[in-house]
């Protein structure tokens, strides 16, 4: 199930919104896109996914980010995972983190999205960054796909401002 | 890249060791690393010669085996092992001309790339760093000639000794028992090596296990070590008595 992706961490929720936007621009599938995150900021506030009609919602501080996101985006969860607390994610990498896992030993060497990342193709070192700047409250947008559409997606991400790095497997 | 992560020091760090940057100014550093982005390949990725055409590749960690293979064959033959600080396929910067090449991950490697333009851009515009890339350019020929004479001129056991020894590391890091440490070969297994000296996995293992048994190599933790120098200096150096020898009488 190893693929090539890019990965880029951002602070806010409007950073994700705007890279979305730009993907869109240039031709990406958004079906390709995942988004990872702790989904929730601070312990004064009810968090928690709820579904109402079509349409999965998310409650909490970042209800209409989450909530749009997993309309536009192809998959949705909420977790709970021992390590980080709660987890809010959106796309494709939903699928792994939930069916994918077999094989790879979360607990004593992996965490819930480290093991999805681990399936992607993502090396060991830079999981371990990715899931510190989870446990910052940081924001990591997965593009997954072919070799041409992941240099497609960085060339858009990527700026003198904002890293983005290419993973292949 | 941005200059205020920790991974930007690191590569500084790493770029700044190796013979292809050793030297040159922080600032031309720190230019040419803003034109960069960041790039992993997990282990055994196998990469073939179109990526090097677009972007050009600096490793930072890990190795990288660069071979070329017979399709009709399946043969193949190891051009050079690259690790931290080396550049893939540098004759990409010098002319845009198709480049026959396979680059594989020996480990989990990370590198930084760059569009293969801006690289070329960068080189005209900083002559300064023709100093150390004329060199680096100058070893990679003087291996590339080391090893095609080594096939011509030498039988299978000469040729692995001859690579075992180019490997050892030069500065007194030898291990507690005084074995030599070899460097970015030390734990490639026999089909490995024998890709490196044009040869075959058994006739190489048959090799390794004379010299393990004759005290000469030594394996600990799945590494290879030099036990006995000398002694395989001289089997490295039987072959250059002998075509000595024979040039003398002809």
């Amino acid at each position: 199930m190893t693929t090539n992706s890019c990965i880029v961490i951002y602070t806010d929720p409007a950073a994700i919104e705007q890279a979305l936007a730009e993907l869109q621009t240039v031709g990406c599938d958004p079906r390709q896109v995942s988004v990872i995150a702790s989904g929730c900021q601070g312990q004064d506030h009810p968090v928690g996914m709820f579904h109402v009609g079509d349409s999965m919602n998310f409650l909490g501080r970042q209800d209409t980010f989450w909530s749009n996101l997993w309309h536009r985006l192809s998959g949705s969860a909420f977790f709970w995972e021992p390590e980080f607390g709660t987890l809010s994610v959106a796309g494709p990498i939903v699928k792994m983190m939930v069916h994918g896992l077999e094989g790879v030993e979360i607990g004593a060497g992996f965490s819930l999205p480290g093991a999805a990342l681990f399936i992607v193709g993502v090396p060991r070192e830079s999981i371990n960054e990715y899931e510190q700047a989870i446990k910052a409250d940081k924001f990591l947008l997965l593009f997954q796909g072919e070799s041409q559409d992941v240099e497609k997606a960085c060339g858009v991400l990527h700026g003198e401002t904002q890293q983005v790095t290419v993973h292949r497997a | 890249m941005k200059r205020d992560q920790v991974y930007y020091n690191h590569c500084k760090a790493i770029l700044s060791r190796s013979p292809l940057f050793a030297g040159l100014a922080e600032g031309l550093l720190d230019d040419m690393l803003s034109l960069f982005r960041r790039d992993t390949w997990r282990r055994g990725v196998h990469l073939d010669s179109d990526i090097f055409q677009e972007r050009f590749f600096l490793l930072i960690e890990g190795r990288l085996e660069v071979m070329r293979i017979n399709p009709q064959t399946g043969r193949s033959i190891t051009l050079f092992i690259l690790g931290p600080g080396d550049g893939i396929d540098m004759v990409t910067l010098l002319n845009t001309k198709p480049h026959e090449m396979i680059a594989v991950a020996l480990d989990d490697v990370a590198l930084i790339s760059v569009p293969i333009e801006a690289a070329r851009d960068w080189i005209d515009r900083h002559p300064e760093f023709n100093r150390n890339f004329l060199p680096y350019l100058g070893e990679q020929m003087r291996q590339m000639e080391d090893l095609a004479t080594d096939l011509v001129l030498y039988d299978t056991m000469t040729r692995l000794a001859r690579l075992i020894l180019r490997h050892i590391v030069p500065h007194p890091s030898s291990s507690s028992e005084g074995h030599y440490r070899l460097k970015l070969i030390h734990d490639l297994h026999d089909e490995g090596l024998a890709r490196m000296v044009g040869s075959v996995r058994q006739v190489v293992n048959r090799h390794l296990q004379h010299w393990r048994k004759q005290g000469i190599l030594h394996k600990r933790k799945f590494q290879l070590e030099v036990a006995e120098l000398e002694e395989l200096r001289t089997f490295a150096n039987e072959a250059n008595q002998y075509v000595e020898k024979k040039t003398k009488t002809s």
